[in-house]
């Protein structure tokens, strides 16, 4: 059986995506080999199959609820007066700068329609409609996750719960990687301040800080590995207490996933290699 | 109006951005369909492909005064849209309720079964899909992104990484990685009768 080659490296062989020695000996292998020779050809039926599955023609009505979504958006475009609504860093620059330091970062207006959903559906909520108190208008976060045809829900200020921003502080704490979880925890429950049954009751609520460049590697942690997360710690990290980003990302039944970043990440880092280190805190 | 149905994608989102009403509306005309068609093959599901079609074309009514035009307006809302699918697949996978796999197999060969009244040798075309599907599921999305765009849809790799925003290479090797994934599950579906020396390795439910 070790004799054959295995099917993800023949579709590699396939693809031309085998270094030279490689791809040469898997040739001299197939030729001789009907059963590896056999799974090539099934390889290729695969990418067949995938192409000749029948998917259903856009339905009418789906077709129709977008020109409605399409109407809605422009009668309301022209009620408030037609200008792209900025987002709710207040003016376009906060918001637009980090969006344009690579092209295709349109990403954060789905990033703020996903957290939306984690807002509706999970223990998220309390975190981030804390943390809303001092930003957005209440009941805006309803206006991603709605339908396009709502028309009420673009009431008071439509558009800013689309730009993306994530809420930054400042805990002062210096985490360490054997702790992680147990320090995440514990700022959270901080963040969450006003909970009077919480463990981190009592102690001072966490201000607001501002670090440039932290949207711009959240979009690119965003886009690479798909954490989305709405609050980063500007803190530090390990026996020597560099600089570091602890990010917190929604995660099922209001835990988080924690990530520790290397700020470098801002100034182009690979976002992958800039993880530091990587936990989740206990479900809520 | 038939003046605007003339003109170039870009000129459009030009012109919508600083306010006209009607621009928009040719763009989504234009390009429904095929948008559509990676939604559907992305999800699967008509409801959710309908929600992710919407929430993308909201986002890019509203994000057009950021297009720089350095890419295409059609590659631009590609991404959108497979975001926007990425999104719901994401959350789709982190529900609890997913089944594991070998439930998800039994599931499936269970509904082709009955659905064949208990013959389950051929496949109709709907069947094909849903098998398709299926099969599609249990990839990583890296891996079924890059697959619905190049094997589904018929894009150039070079199309498919510009939507994806990876190297080519990158998306050759997610879909050799998906198509080696996919083979035991597909093998079913092939049309050419099994050579006898090789039944061991394929028709079965389950990997190797």
């Amino acid at each position: 059986m070790t004799s054959h080659i295995d099917a993800e490296a023949l579709a590699f062989y396939a693809e031309g995506l085998l270094g030279e020695g490689e791809e040469d000996s898997v040739r001299t292998h197939i030729d001789g080999c009907t059963r590896c020779a056999a799974t090539l050809s099934e390889l290729a039926d695969v990418s067949v199959i995938l192409g000749q599955a029948p998917a259903p023609p856009l339905p009418t009505e789906v077709a129709d609820g977008i020109d409605a979504g399409v109407r809605t958006e422009i009668r309301e475009r022209a009620r408030t007066g037609g200008a792209p609504a900025p987002g709710h860093g207040g003016g376009d620059a906060p918001v637009v700068t980090p969006l344009h330091r690579r092209k295709g970062r349109w990403t954060p207006y789905l990033v703020a329609a996903a957290a939306a959903v984690f807002l509706v559906g999970g223990g998220a909520a309390v975190l981030v409609g804390a943390l809303q108190d001092r930003g957005p208008q209440p009941g805006q976060e309803s206006i991603a996750s709605a339908p396009f045809e709502s028309e009420e829900l673009t009431e008071g200020e439509p558009d800013t719960a689309h730009a993306y921003k994530t809420d930054v502080i400042d805990s002062g704490t210096v985490y360490t990687e054997e702790e992680l979880a147990d320090q995440a925890a514990a700022v959270l429950d901080r963040v969450h301040g006003g909970r009077a049954d919480g463990p981190g009751a009592g102690s001072e609520p966490l201000g607001v800080s501002t670090v440039p460049d932290v949207d711009a590697c959240v979009a690119r942690l965003a886009a690479s590995l798909g954490v989305r997360p709405t609050l980063v710690d500007n803190a530090a990290f390990g026996s020597d207490g560099a600089s570091a980003w602890v990010m917190f990302a929604p995660a099922e039944d209001g835990a988080y996933d924690v990530l520790v970043v290397d700020p470098a990440c801002a100034a182009g880092a690979d976002p992958e290699r800039s993880v530091q280190a990587r936990t989740q805190t206990p479900a809520r | 109006m038939e003046a605007v149905q003339e003109l170039p994608d870009k000129e459009l989102l030009s012109r919508h951005a600083q306010g006209d009403d009607q621009a928009f509306g040719v763009l989504v005309q234009r390009h429904r369909e095929r948008l559509w068609a990676v939604a559907i093959r992305m999800l699967g599901d008509s409801e959710e492909a309908a929600d992710a079609l919407q929430d993308a074309f909201l986002s890019a009514f509203r994000a057009a005064h950021r297009f720089r035009g350095e890419s295409q307006v059609s590659t631009w809302m590609h991404r959108i849209v497979v975001n926007a699918c990425h999104d719901r697949l994401r959350r789709k996978m982190v529900r609890p309720a997913v089944p594991t796999e070998d439930t998800a197999l039994d599931v499936l060969s269970n509904e082709r079964v009955s659905r064949m009244g208990g013959s389950p040798n051929h496949s109709s075309r709907t069947e094909t899909a849903l098998d398709v599907h299926a099969a599609m599921e249990r990839l990583p999305l890296d891996q079924r992104l890059a697959l619905v765009l190049v094997d589904m849809l018929g894009y150039r790799i070079d199309e498919a990484a510009e939507i994806l925003e990876v190297a080519s290479g990158t998306v050759k090797s997610r879909c050799a990685r998906g198509r080696a994934k996919l083979l035991p599950f597909l093998a079913h579906l092939r049309n050419p009768e099994p050579p006898p020396d090789v039944t061991s390795g394929r028709g079965g439910a389950n990997p190797p």
